[in-house]
């Protein structure tokens, strides 16, 4: 009998330490408000690299040739495809393309958007807002200018 | 009925890592990275200084930053390993700059999204997600460079913050009101949108020219000091994915409200207004920014282009000791984000971790969020008094405390926590006409809180203290 009352006993000591492991079990990092995976040791997973350049992000962007830095105008890039390949990736974030030009030519990650950085489609929550109530600082400061709103969009 | 998770102001459900998306088509694998530089072991290059070492004065000056940030709402986090990286990396850069105090000191604070504020006393705090999102120790070198800038530039005193939140006091106000308002069962919005609001209010933006004041220093430090100037590019596009996904985020709030018909009244659709504003206002800023710095870099020719130190970054935030705190305070942020959807979820992650919490106020204020979403108000009043017991809650509790004890008719109680509020945030002056207010009705002298109004010049806060006789 009192054998039996310590395993009961024992059972529900267990309960609140069985219902932690369903709480962990029931969350993954990929919950996590960021990337975890920079904890991963280098090459434990396969790192994503961009494969294609969807977008400019300035009018000149930096080029390298033959280790030599120059800018170069926008036209120069060929987008008639929707996007540009990029054939490879170096060490200090440059990738390589080619160019209307050139082919093989190095360009900056810095002045590219590549298909993998998210581009937020914007609404102008403002332009709404706008239209339940009078807000002082409208006009002031460039409404919406950063934003698109969706009937621009289509 | 949507509502908004809470406890963080920035601990909405901004993901910070969404710039490796994980639907694109193919991977180049790894091997693919072709070396097209010499690898050169960076430099330190302006060694060390003897910079003047931190006095009792600047001490009292990083406390009175910290609570300053408490007044808005942020939780400073327990990750010394990370504080002492940081403060390394800008050991590097202030050798390198000519201010001639060592105030300046980097602390951690929680939120997702990526934030940076350089206050009065020259603290510079860096959020948990600015930390997650960069990649190399020269992206934060280039954030903490920036930062620091402004410090050596003087924009950090006061009288310079106070024209610029001068426009705002309108907006603290605000964020009083909607404290000030029955906070009970799920309607949880309001408060989400009250703390945005006081965000905003607290920590503005710098002004476009101090911006690029700070840039071109900043740049300047960063490239003294050894690091890829590039790098600031890299930490200003950052930014604007930032800053993008709040609005984003503030749009789904607006439909969300709007789909389950919910009565948005005025003064919230200006709350929103004005946040999505400064959003656009400061992404059109990031944008300009860029291109003027990359005419800045251009006057570099020769700076270093070595990669960015990935590895060092990687190594130094991989400390097992580190990596526990981010893992818990990560856990804490998603309990947050899923509090309005999922509860359930929300609680199960809270369970495990509540218990370890100790002194923590921000998961005693995620909990008192959760009991509030389950109408449990008891419980909720339980969390709020373990989260004001730790001695680090921010603002917000004392207001709720406040609250909860003046909607039970227990003046006394409700004077003595803005009186709390007073003491422990440096007395500030939008709390004065519920000191007055509580203080009539409790028959106390209330002149001192009067003379303090009057003396604010604050055309706006005289009227409401004048109200609250």
């Amino acid at each position: 009998m009192n054998v039996s009352l310590q395993i009961v006993k024992r059972l529900i000591f267990l309960i609140p330490f069985v219902a932690m492991a369903e709480a962990d079990d029931a969350y993954t990092d990929e919950d996590m408000p960021f990337d975890m995976s920079v904890f991963e040791a280098p090459g434990a997973g396969i790192e994503e690299l961009p494969t294609q350049i969807v977008d400019l992000d300035t009018e000149f962007p930096e080029i390298r040739v033959n280790g030599e830095y120059s800018r170069i105008a926008t036209d120069q890039f060929d987008f008639s495809t929707g996007a540009i390949p990029i054939l490879s990736v170096s060490d200090d974030d440059f990738f390589k393309i080619d160019l209307k030009s050139m082919k093989g030519v190095w360009v900056s990650s810095r002045d590219v958007v590549t298909d993998l950085q998210q581009d937020v489609e914007l609404e102008c929550v403002d332009m709404k807002i706008a239209q339940a109530e009078h807000v002082q600082l409208h006009g002031v400061r460039g409404v919406g200018e950063a934003c698109k709103s969706k009937e621009d969009a289509e | 009925m949507n509502f908004w998770p809470i406890a963080n102001p920035g601990s909405i459900a901004v993901v910070v890592a969404i710039s490796l998306s994980a639907c694109s088509a193919i991977n180049i694998p790894s091997a693919a990275k072709i070396s097209d530089t010499h690898k050169v072991e960076k430099q330190h290059l302006c060694g060390t200084k003897n910079i003047p070492t931190r006095t009792s004065k600047s001490r009292k000056g990083f406390n009175s930053d910290i609570r300053y940030m408490r007044f808005g709402n942020k939780y400073i986090a327990d990750i010394p390993g990370l504080e002492r990286y940081a403060n390394t990396v800008l050991d590097n850069l202030k050798a390198c700059g000519s201010a001639k105090t060592n105030d300046s000191k980097v602390v951690i604070f929680l939120s997702p999204n990526f934030e940076a504020y350089t206050l009065e006393h020259s603290t510079i705090f860096v959020s948990l997600g600015a930390i997650m999102k960069l990649r190399s120790e020269d992206e934060l070198a280039a954030l903490l460079a920036h930062e620091y800038s402004h410090v050596a530039l003087g924009h950090h005193k006061k009288d310079r913050i106070e024209k610029v939140t001068s426009t705002a006091s309108s907006l603290t106000k605000g964020y009083l009101e909607y404290f000030g308002s029955d906070t009970s069962g799920t309607d949880l919005t309001k408060v989400k949108i009250a703390e945005w609001l006081s965000e905003n209010a607290l920590f503005p933006s710098w002004n476009r020219n101090q911006e690029s004041a700070a840039d071109q220093l900043g740049l300047n430090l960063l490239i003294q000091a050894g690091y890829n100037g590039d790098a600031f590019l890299v930490m200003l596009k950052n930014i604007g994915e930032s800053i993008r996904e709040q609005q984003s985020l503030l749009d789904r709030v607006w439909e969300a409200n709007k789909s389950a018909n919910n009565t948005v009244d005025s003064a919230m659709s200006s709350g929103m207004s004005i946040l999505n504003l400064n959003l656009s206002e400061n992404y059109k800023q990031t944008s300009e920014r860029s291109d003027e710095l990359r005419m800045a870099l251009d006057e570099y020719p020769e700076r270093s282009r070595n990669p960015l130190l990935a590895a060092e970054y990687r190594k130094a935030i991989s400390d097992p000791k580190i990596v526990s705190r981010i893992s818990y305070y990560g856990a804490v942020m998603t309990a947050n984000r899923v509090l309005s959807e999922s509860p359930s979820k929300a609680a199960q992650i809270l369970k495990s971790r509540y218990r370890a919490s100790g002194e923590d106020s921000y998961v005693h204020m995620t909990q008192y969020y959760l009991h509030q979403t389950y109408n449990r108000m008891a419980d909720a009043e339980n969390a709020l008094h373990s989260a004001y017991s730790t001695g680090h809650a921010p603002a917000s509790a004392y207001f709720l405390l406040a609250k909860n004890a003046e909607k039970k008719k227990d003046y006394s109680v409700a004077y003595d926590y803005y009186r709390a509020i007073d003491k422990d945030f440096d007395k500030p002056k939008d709390i004065l006409p519920e000191m007055i207010r509580l203080g009539n009705r409790l028959n106390k002298l209330t002149y001192h809180y009067e003379a303090r109004c009057f003396a604010s010049l604050d055309a706006d806060l005289i009227d409401r203290c004048k109200q609250a006789r």
